[in-house]
């Protein structure tokens, strides 16, 4: 490699700032200076048109005696923690079934991929239909079901009833599993032939294989995953915004959408911006913890060969 | 390798060469936007916003025709914005340029942050606009504490739409405006069965309050600042369970669940399987268009007491912030004078906000159209979101959970009210 002169290189450093500008600019303007707007805020009361008021940690304080603060924290929790595995194991299921050698391969995975790509605008209009308590498919399928049984079944009121809806919700997060198969996908086909045939001669089951290649062999698909995953379940909020603004009764009120509320409802920026502070602590912690918990469940071949 | 360092040299050329135009274009294109949106002479550009849309927009269309003919300075454009139209409004303020004149209805809230001009001193200095010429309950609507924002732009009060074939199907008379709630308790009895419903019940204040005025109760203090005394009363208890056992106690309504699953409300009392219906003027048209044959009648009121109505009602206002003002004004008028009434209940979209003009076009005598009418001189309370700029944050919500509550029988309204009542009033405690 030749060596440029000091001149040549300074010159080239800057043009190549110059050439990234653009993105840097949008970014300092439209994410890290909202970034740090949204901290400031944070400590403020702000209405928008009225000047901001330095109210120092009210915001933060007000949140412990704020019972829709908990109610959505607590609606938040419960769809991450059940909607989140859930979605991980049928993604996997559905990757190891389009990984098997058929007939049509690719028209299922476009098939199984396809949802994923749909706005969440028009997929939630969509299971409002597939919800209707009268006229949606899947009640009538319930009913449909409980004839060949012979029971009079009726399907739940879905996003009407308090009891419901967030199951609904979770149930709806599958449609979206399609990202997370094709990634799994793409993991299952690094997983070396050998070690399946090595197993094979030394009498392995299929399960045997699956749980002791397999899953191994998939963890840090996994754990990748499971990180964005957490991270997105706690980001929810067009389904809510959409189908059931949070209701009924607040039963689904998710935290960014409590968040939206504060802010573009009732136009109490300070406190909103606290809440989304103390949502990404919430994301944070969780995340860490992911990290932490890693190195007893996620396997690399790279530290095998390093021992 | 070669070809690598080659290309980096072309590529460097490149910028040597063209540096010049990378940088100087996108000024030039600046400049040329900003040169466009300077104005010529001596005319001026207002801009009017309006959450109106589509076939709704004809009117506002004609009505600035009309005013830039006679006002040859001024031009308007017309910016109609039917999506997030609230959060468009407040941001537009925050940059400081909000338009010049546009529609609203959250008066307190805009009046507290700062965004509207008061119209009282305008209005003092006016020879050739008052405000006499509206109804005067309507111009409460349009006012906080005594200052006037908005000059009324149309108007509709909530009242009652019964379906007449229904009613003739049992032989049941159609009620006339004096009738008591229990009369009407036992009318919707007699026409709930099967997949039919008498009435439907929901959550939500704006709708419920004229229930509670009607029986002397109240959801806030008039001044805005208390509850206890007022959710919790007698009065308010009394009326709301009147109101929730409709559906909790007696059925004549439908779940929220499945009213929604046909389609809500409108689309029920369509399609026949509402026989009552608690609305504002908005169905008329496509009730007219349908083979429904309808009528409209004042709310009930309890056994005794006097019945108090609720209207809705939007204004055109000013922003404080704006360079031309007087001609704001100029334009304000014309949006909301006689002539500009004319036009939009000629369109047939709503009804004009003045008594002489309802006269002059008939509308207090026809059939459907009356109701609407009749109810004005009944809305004599202000609603409560126009007493206190917090409403719908600290009142408006809680008590709507507390109702839904009642509906979804996880409480009963003796339990809740006051309970909720005591909430608000600790959040509020702790707020100030």
């Amino acid at each position: 490699m030749k060596i440029l002169p000091e001149k040549t290189r300074q010159r080239e450093t800057l043009e190549g700032y110059l050439a990234i500008s653009p993105w840097i600019i949008g970014f300092l303007v439209f994410v890290f200076g909202p970034i740090v707007a949204s901290l400031v805020l944070s400590f403020h009361k702000w209405n928008l048109l009225k000047p901001a008021q330095w109210v120092g940690l009210t915001n933060y304080q007000s949140m412990v005696s704020d019972p829709l603060f908990w109610q959505s924290l607590k609606v938040t929790f419960i769809y991450a923690v059940v909607s989140v595995p859930l979605g991980l194991v049928t993604a996997l299921l559905v990757a190891l079934l389009l990984n098997q050698k058929i007939k049509g391969l690719a028209f299922f995975r476009t098939v199984f991929y396809l949802p994923s790509v749909m706005p969440t605008v028009a997929v939630s209009l969509i299971w409002m239909w597939m919800y209707n308590p009268k006229f949606g498919i899947l009640n009538f399928l319930i009913k449909k079901a409980g004839g060949l049984l012979g029971l009079n079944l009726e399907g739940p009121e879905w996003l009407y009833s308090t009891t419901w809806v967030l199951p609904a919700l979770i149930l709806m997060s599958f449609w979206g599993i399609g990202g997370g198969m094709l990634i799994f996908l793409a993991g299952l086909k690094n997983i070396p032939e050998q070690l399946y045939e090595a197993a094979l001669v030394d009498g392995a089951g299929a399960w045997q294989r699956f749980r002791k290649i397999t899953i191994p062999m998939l963890s840090p698909t996994i754990f990748f995953l499971l990180v964005t995953g957490t991270i997105g379940a706690f980001q929810v909020f067009t389904q809510a915004f959409v189908m059931t603004e949070g209701g009924p009764l607040n039963a689904s009120m998710f935290f960014v959408l409590y968040l939206y509320m504060q802010g573009f409802r009732w136009f109490r920026m300070g406190y909103a911006s606290a809440l989304a502070w103390v949502l990404v602590l919430i994301i944070l912690a969780l995340t860490i913890l992911i990290f932490k918990s890693s190195s007893l469940w996620v396997y690399y071949e790279a530290d095998e060969e390093n021992r | 390798m070669q070809n690598i360092q080659n290309s980096s040299v072309a590529i460097r050329i490149f910028y040597k060469r063209h540096m010049v135009i990378l940088c100087v274009v996108p000024i030039i294109s600046i400049f040329l936007v900003l040169g466009c949106s300077k104005q010529d002479g001596d005319t001026i550009t207002l801009r009017y916003m309006t959450w109106d849309s589509a076939t709704g927009l004809e009117p506002e269309r004609k009505i600035i025709q009309r005013f830039e003919a006679t006002h040859p300075n001024i031009k308007v454009k017309l910016e109609p914005n039917s999506q997030g139209y609230e959060d468009k409004i407040i941001t537009s303020l925050v940059a400081g340029k909000p338009p010049d004149v546009f529609l609203w209805w959250n008066f307190t809230k805009l009046a507290e942050l700062g965004g509207l001009e008061d119209l009282t001193p305008y209005l003092e200095n006016c020879s050739d606009f008052s405000v006499d010429m509206f109804y005067p309950n309507l111009v409460k609507y349009n006012s906080v504490k005594g200052h006037i924002y908005g000059l009324p732009k149309d108007f509709t009060a909530r009242v009652i739409f019964y379906n007449k074939d229904l009613f003739d199907q049992v032989g049941l008379p159609y009620p006339k405006d004096d009738w008591t709630w229990e009369e009407f308790l036992e009318i919707a009895k007699k026409l709930t069965h099967d997949d039919q419903y008498g009435f439907y019940v929901f959550a939500g204040t704006y709708h419920l309050q004229p229930w509670v005025w009607s029986n002397g109760g109240d959801l806030v203090s008039p001044d805005g600042n208390q509850v206890i005394g007022f959710l919790d009363s007698p009065e308010t208890i009394e009326a709301i369970k009147f109101y929730t056992d409709l559906y909790v106690r007696y059925r004549v309504s439908p779940s929220g669940g499945a009213a929604a699953s046909l389609g809500g409300a409108q689309n029920m009392f369509l399609t026949g399987k509402l026989a009552m219906m608690d609305n504002g003027r908005w169905p008329v048209l496509k009730l007219k268009k349908s083979k429904i044959r309808f009528g409209t009648v004042l709310p009930p009121h309890p056994q005794g007491k006097r019945l108090v109505t609720v209207l809705h009602s939007a204004g055109q206002v000013m922003a404080t912030i704006g360079k031309h003002k007087s001609q704001a004004w100029e334009l304000l008028k014309a949006m909301s004078d006689e002539e500009a009434q004319k036009i939009r209940a000629e369109a047939g979209w709503a009804l004009p906000a003045m008594p002489a003009l309802t006269e002059k076009m008939g509308l207090d005598r026809d059939p459907v159209e009356s109701a609407f009418i009749r109810a004005v001189e009944y809305a004599t309370i202000t609603p409560c979101f126009l007493r206190t700029s917090d409403w719908w944050e600290y009142f408006d919500k809680p008590i709507t959970d507390a109702i839904d509550k009642v509906l979804l029988r996880k409480g009963t309204v003796e339990e809740v009210l006051p309970q909720t009542a005591q909430e608000i009033e600790a959040r509020l405690r702790r707020r100030r």
